[in-house]
């Protein structure tokens, strides 16, 4: 499927803080058209951004290839190759940068197929792993499911006589000779280790018998990729720090069989540009350096998106984001607060913990394919879902409960006919009986008020999702643009930006490849952690600022050797900071490379604030870990504008009207063409815009327009654009909203 | 429509607003708890999760609440009543309210309970409630915990409800009254800080989920909400089989005696309601195991809702109407004033849900779980010469096994049945970090889960070394005898007692029994032994498949497969088909 954005160029950056567009490749200067390739092979397509240097874009769709997923790579480059007529070696020629997000370890740890792992810690400890902290997740009432299964099972769990306590002292030496003696051990396993994982008692406060062991491995079991704690994740809490390690020697070898595959398949057609790997913190990095941190891309299939929702937001000056990713089984949302997403160091994958930074992106059960069914009298949507097999009762594979895409059918707001670009007609018949009998007749309603209820209680769900990301931390959902984004995304943003009163949404065209849009413009992202638990004071500043200091130093040296210029380098330094004799850490950014301790424990005081509604000025902090993070910025396109085409669409836009439903009232709705709308149209709802991979609705008292990088955005008809985005930035700041109350 | 966004009508509301509203009601709820998760000082807060965060009405319905720990599932409403008799006439805008009276609106002392009246436009309309464990309330015991306690007196400072917020400022002087009489005065002041954020942000929620929904309609969608939980759970109580059905349990102790102490629960239940009457239980006794009917109540709704459909509500008044709990004044599960009563939130519960669920089993024997391992552990407190300060710690890593249930096995180390698996054990390397202890071992016990066609989760072992030079220390709770080990049900078994020791540096070794004080010095250890949870079913029909891996993972011996499992294994751990048939006679299928 190839949709090409005729005229469709990349938003500026906010002027002068980034380089413009230097081609990385000197050699190539001669050549007339240079690319960046932003590939993101997810479960069911293959999603291609195409992007020159004055950000024209072009969007490719292929059939992902789930058991050779490297086939769907090629597939969709040789696609793109074919529409400009060219041989794949021509094309890659003139692509400098392909930025890759692959889903491959994700699938392995949530089919539980990952490498054969064996885990190594220290005597005495050999459940710590499989404990979990002795937490039930999910429904704590609900013991008719069995715990989940572990990681690593506790047979492959093996003990080696040391012991390092809280100040790196080795109280017990290593028991060099029993090592060996358990590695020949594991030699006799069948079938054979493919990955060892090592995570001692306090490595990280002296890693000295993590490195013995490795030696002792790689001796004994040569050829087996062996993850050590001390390097991966270097911090505190022996759980979360094992599980990190223990996933990345899980996936570790599987990312390594498939990026050296690739790398050897793209020098094969004389790709002589640069390969990145997108990672869970929304950055990229090296191939080589991405197969020893492999668990730095188990989250990172929803990476791509937040850094695409800041470039479209940039052309409007905003910074304040929640960019939505609505799709069939999921609702993903990030926050981006003044240019900068927000991560977190607890996320999990299967139940594992990863102690390491990633997008903060919260997801609930809400998509196309959840589940609307009724309990005494109350309706529910979701968390369970269709999902595609047998998927909502309107794709006809059997599904027998309705779903949001039926009831978006239903309301009219999608067109049976003209589905995923008519390759996909949907059963309006279908999605009208399990919508009555499942939801209106028991709530006495007709069957498009039980389809309005449904849209309204999924409306309200994902509202409630997008509070939770900001309202827990103190900030105000009006003071953020939306960016909708998602097969279904823009069919709902209209709605939830109401609802949480959100001034304006700003829908961009390459909607459907959102995250591999974003993926072709990410920089190089590298995120160092270091645990350094002691109370902030005088003295031990001087210490953590000469860790920061090193850690810093090998940012640097890394980005250098990844051909970074030193004018290129971004750091950005932090610290994890509570009360002492608190249990949970805040993260505090300090705007130097160094801390201090006025500066970092004012900056905590003001974070707890808005956080959590108190702060306790004048009690005594500690630090438990220094983070950096270094990047290395990646060139950007420079942005061309459409010119202005006026108000009104041209008739080439109009595709009549269409019977749907807003407000419990069943209206002749205007239909358009996404893809014939031009900068400065603007439309009023209730309206139906259609593209081929999404569909928008425009609720009453809402327009919508199309921008100079004809991206959509839709606001409240009562206010002109300009307005909308005055509103987003003087509505309640957010530390007006917090309660400061203290004793 | 926009549903929290103000209509005109004011008929009865439809019932999509009201499945909105009620989504709304419970998401405030979290968020009050997550201000309470992230920010507290106390490990009983941010990871025992021992609080609740509750919405009332001014009517005096409880009409959301998030409990993080089961075991305050039906325990806020009492206060409620409390303060409605105390402040009703009189509240304020600003106003805060606190008690911990257990024969005031309370279950223990520990347990505080906060709530916040909320104006919109001048107009009372709701409560902010907060309840959680405070790590300190004074009194003469170790982390809350007083085995020799005589008299609720005994146990700490005990406030009837009393005003602690007036209009938005504190009363200073009644604040630095209780302050003066704690140990731990600065982790209580912080977590009592936590506590107020919560109520706090609940507070501001709710005026903003009112003033876009309207005034007007807002009560008769909570009334909808409310008749919704009831018509769900008396379905759920309906398809059980009418009659009238008993069950029986101890615990261990009181800590003042060595006597074990009875609960009874007659249960009756007629058509779609439940009546539990406890007063067949011992009279109260002289210890600090004695349960105020708010704890006996809470401890009954808990033994339900693990029983009921997992889906079924239990945050509202609604769910509540049906279910009718009494006993007789003077009994243990019932007491008078000034019986002392901290243990019984945990052994208490442990005896009470241990005596519903046989109640239950009888009525729907399909879905009760076996019994799960009760919490024996110690609390310490003292100087750490380590951090050059004081420390009190409850040792929760100190935790056994859940019970096998008729479609799963049961959950390892998950902990007592209080906290249905929603406490969080401590990180060892944090233990080490905040405690004057070095921490040795730490590990599952082999053939400690009962056996079972499922088989209970796994208990642990510990063996900690005592750094500092003195501490106090408190053992306490459950679960040291044969009758108090996590029962098997349906033929499965039970498991083992838990069992902990004190190693002195001389060779000594101090057996210890629940609810006694102990002494400890630099290089004693303690070595627990948490036991596992019981059996489902007849072990000799578990799949043997299943017993292999056991044997294979090593938490189940060789031994115990033959004898308990009958399924014979190899030495290269595969199964021996033909002993196994033999072992297990031909009535059973291999």
């Amino acid at each position: 499927m190839r949709l090409r954005i005729d005229g469709a160029a990349q938003p500026d950056q906010s002027t002068g803080t980034r380089p413009q567009w230097v081609p990385v490749n000197r050699r190539r200067k001669e050549l007339s058209v240079e690319y960046r390739l932003g590939i993101d092979v997810g479960g069911t397509f293959t999603d291609l951004y195409l992007v020159d240097e004055e950000g024209r874009g072009e969007i490719y769709k292929t059939p992902s290839t789930p058991h050779a997923p490297a086939k769907g790579f090629f597939n969709g480059i040789n696609e793109i190759a074919e529409a400009k007529g060219q041989s794949i070696e021509e094309f890659l020629g003139s692509v400098t940068h392909i930025m890759h997000g692959t889903t491959i370890t994700t699938n392995a740890t949530l089919t539980g197929n990952g490498a054969k792992t064996a885990f190594v810690t220290t005597a005495g400890f050999r459940d710590v792993q499989l404990m979990r902290r002795g937490v039930k997740t999910g429904n704590q009432y609900d013991y008719t499911v069995p715990s989940p299964a572990p990681l690593v099972p506790r047979q492959d769990i093996y003990e080696v006589i040391e012991r390092t306590n809280q100040y790196g002292e080795q109280i017990i030496s290593l028991d060099v000779e029993h090592a060996r003696s358990i590695a020949m051990k594991m030699k006799l396993v069948e079938p054979a280790y493919e990955a060892v994982a090592i995570n001692l008692m306090w490595s990280f406060m002296n890693p000295k018998h993590e490195e013995q062991l490795v030696e002792v491995f790689a001796d004994l079991l040569p050829g087996v990729y062996v993850s050590i704690s001390s390097t991966v994740v270097p911090q505190i809490r022996m759980y979360e720090r094992g599980s990190t390690v223990a996933l990345n020697a899980y996936v570790g070898p599987i990312l390594s069989r498939y990026l050296t595959d690739l790398d050897a398949r793209l020098a094969a057609v004389n790709f002589t540009g640069r390969l990145f790997i997108v990672q869970s913190n929304g950055g990229v990095m090296p191939p080589q350096m991405m197969m020893r941190f492999a668990v730095n891309t188990l989250l990172s299939g929803p990476a791509g998106g937040p850094e695409a929702g800041l470039h479209h937001a940039r052309q409007h000056g905003l910074d304040h984001l929640i960019t939505m990713d609505m799709g069939g089984t999921s609702f993903d949302v990030a926050m981006i607060e003044n240019g900068r997403v927000t991560t977190t160091n607890d996320s999990e994958i299967q139940g594992h913990r990863v102690a390491l930074p990633v997008l903060d992106i919260h997801t609930i059960g809400a998509g196309g394919g959840s589940i609307a069914r009724v309990r005494s009298g109350l309706l529910q949507v979701g968390p369970q879902s269709a999902g595609s097999e047998p998927g909502p009762a309107s794709y006809g594979r059997g599904g027998e409960d309705p779903t949001t895409t039926d009831a978006d059918l239903v309301l009219g707001y999608l067109d049976p006919a003209g589905f995923a670009a008519g390759k996909f007609p949907l059963d309006l018949a279908a999605a009208q009986k399990v919508m009555r009998e499942k939801v209106a007749d028991p709530l006495g309603l007709s069957v498009p008020e039980a389809a309005q209820g449904v849209y309204r209680v999924v409306n309200a769900s994902m509202a409630d999702a997008v509070r939770a990301i900001t309202v827990q931390r103190g900030l105000d959902p009006r003071e953020f643009a939306i960016i909708a984004a998602g097969g279904a995304g823009p069919l709902h943003a209209g709605p939830i930006a109401r609802e949480l009163e959100a001034p304006l949404v700003i829908i961009p065209r390459e909607s459907s490849v959102f995250c591999a849009s974003g993926m072709a413009i990410s920089d190089i992202r590298h995120d160092y952690v270091r645990s350094f638990p002691r109370a902030l004071d005088s003295g031990s500043v001087e210490e953590a600022n000469s860790i920061l200091q090193e850690m810093t130093k090998r940012g640097r040296q890394t980005l250098l050797e990844e051909d970074v210029e030193e004018a290129n380098h971004r750091f950005s330094v932090s610290a994890d900071v509570r009360y002492i004799g608190q249990f949970n850490e805040v993260e505090v950014k300090v705007d130097s490379t160094t801390i201090a301790v006025d500066g970092l424990t004012d900056g905590f005081n003001n974070r707890h604030a808005s956080l959590y509604g108190f702060s306790v000025p004048g009690s005594p902090v500690e630090v438990m870990n220094l983070r950096v993070q270094a990047v290395g910025v990646e060139s950007k396109p420079s942005p061309t504008e459409t010119p202005y085409a006026g108000s009104q669409p041209t008739a080439a836009a109009e595709r009549g009207t269409r019977k749907a439903w807003f407000d419990s009232k069943e209206y002749d709705t205007p239909v358009y063409d996404g893809l014939a709308l031009r900068h400065g149209n603007y439309i009023s709802g209730p309206a139906i815009v259609e593209q081929p991979t999404t569909t928008i609705v425009v609720p009453i008292d809402y327009v919508l327009g199309c921008d100079a990088r004809d991206n959509y955005v839709m606001h409240r008809a009562d206010v002109t654009l300009d307005e909308a985005i005055a509103l987003v930035h003087t509505n309640p700041s957010s530390s007006a909203l917090a309660s400061k109350d203290t004793l | 429509m926009s549903d929290t966004q103000s209509v005109n009508d004011v008929d009865r509301p439809d019932s999509i607003q009201v499945s909105v509203v009620r989504n709304r009601l419970d998401h405030i709820t979290k968020e009050m708890g997550q201000t309470m998760l992230r920010t507290a000082r106390s490990p009983i807060f941010s990871e025992a999760r021992d609080f609740v965060t509750a919405i009332f009405d001014s009517r005096g319905n409880k009409i959301a609440q998030t409990s993080y720990i089961p075991i305050l599932v039906d325990a806020t409403p009492w206060a409620m009543v409390e303060f409605q008799k105390a402040f009703g006439d009189n509240l304020v805008d600003g106003d805060i309210y606190m008690l911990n009276d257990p024969y005031q609106g309370n279950n223990h002392g520990p347990d505080i309970t906060i709530a916040k009246p909320v104006f919109v436009a001048g107009e009372h309309l709701y409560w902010s409630v907060s309840k959680a464990h405070m790590i300190d309330i004074g009194g003469r015991g170790v982390v809350g915990y007083n085995p020799l306690a005589e008299t609720v007196r005994d146990e700490g400072m005990h406030f009837g409800p009393t005003k602690i917020y007036e209009a938005g400022r504190i009363n200073d002087g009644l604040w630095s009254l209780f302050r003066n009489n704690l140990t731990m005065p600065d982790i209580v002041e912080a977590d009592f800080q936590s506590m107020i954020g919560a109520v706090n942000v609940g507070d501001r929620l709710l005026k903003g989920l009112t003033e876009k929904v309207g005034r007007e309609r807002i009560y008769s969608i909570i009334d909808e909400v409310l008749r919704s939980s009831e018509a769900t759970i008396r379905d759920a109580i309906r398809v059980l089989k009418d009659g009238v059905y008993e069950g029986e349990s101890v615990a261990d102790n009181d800590g003042l005696s060595q006597r074990p102490v009875r609960f009874h629960v007659k249960m009756t239940i007629e058509g779609d309601s439940i009546l539990f009457d406890l007063s067949g239980s011992d009279d109260q006794v002289g210890g600090y195991i004695n349960s105020p009917l708010c704890n006996t109540a809470s401890a009954i709704s808990l033994a339900m809702y693990m029983c009921l459909d997992p889906d079924t509500p239990h945050s509202d008044s609604g769910v509540s109407a049906p279910i009718t709990v009494t006993a007789r004044e003077g009994c243990v599960a019932n007491p008078l004033p000034p019986a002392p009563v901290v243990l019984c939130t945990t052994a208490g519960v442990e005896a009470i849900v241990e005596a519903a669920t046989q109640a239950l089993a009888q009525a729907m024997d399909d879905r009760v779980p076996a019994g799960w391992s009760r919490m024996f552990i110690p609390n310490t407190a003292g100087y750490n010469p380590q951090t050059g300060r004081m420390y009190g710690e409850m040792h929760t890593i100190v935790r056994g096994g859940s019970g096998g249930t008729p479609t799963a096995d049961g959950y390892d180390t998950l902990g007592s049945v209080v906290s249905l698996g929603g406490m969080r054990a401590t990180d060892p390397e944090m233990f080490e970090l905040s405690t004057p202890f070095l921490l040795h071992e730490y590990a599952y016990v082999r053939d400690s889960g009962g056996a079972g066609i499922n088989r209970g989760g796994l208990g642990i072992t510990a063996d900690f070394e005592v750094l500092a030079p003195e501490l106090r220390s408190v053992v306490w709770g459950a679960g040291s005898l044969s009758e108090t080990a996590a029962q098997g049900r349906a033929g499965g078994r039970n498991a083992e007692p838990n069992r902990h020791v004190i190693l002195g540096t001389d060779g000594s070794e101090h057996f210890l029994r629940p609810n006694e004080f102990v002494s400890i010095k630099k290089g004693d250890h303690f070595i627990v032994n948490a036991g596992g949870g019981g059996g489902w079913g007849n072990p000799r029909e578990r799949d043997p498949e299943a017993v292999r891996v056991d044997v294979e993972a090593g938490v189940v011996s060789i031994n115990a497969a033959r004898d308990l499992y009958r399924v014979a294994i190899n030495r290269d751990l595969t199964i021996n088909n033909l002993a196994t048939q033999a072992l297990r006679g031909n009535d059973v299928p291999v």
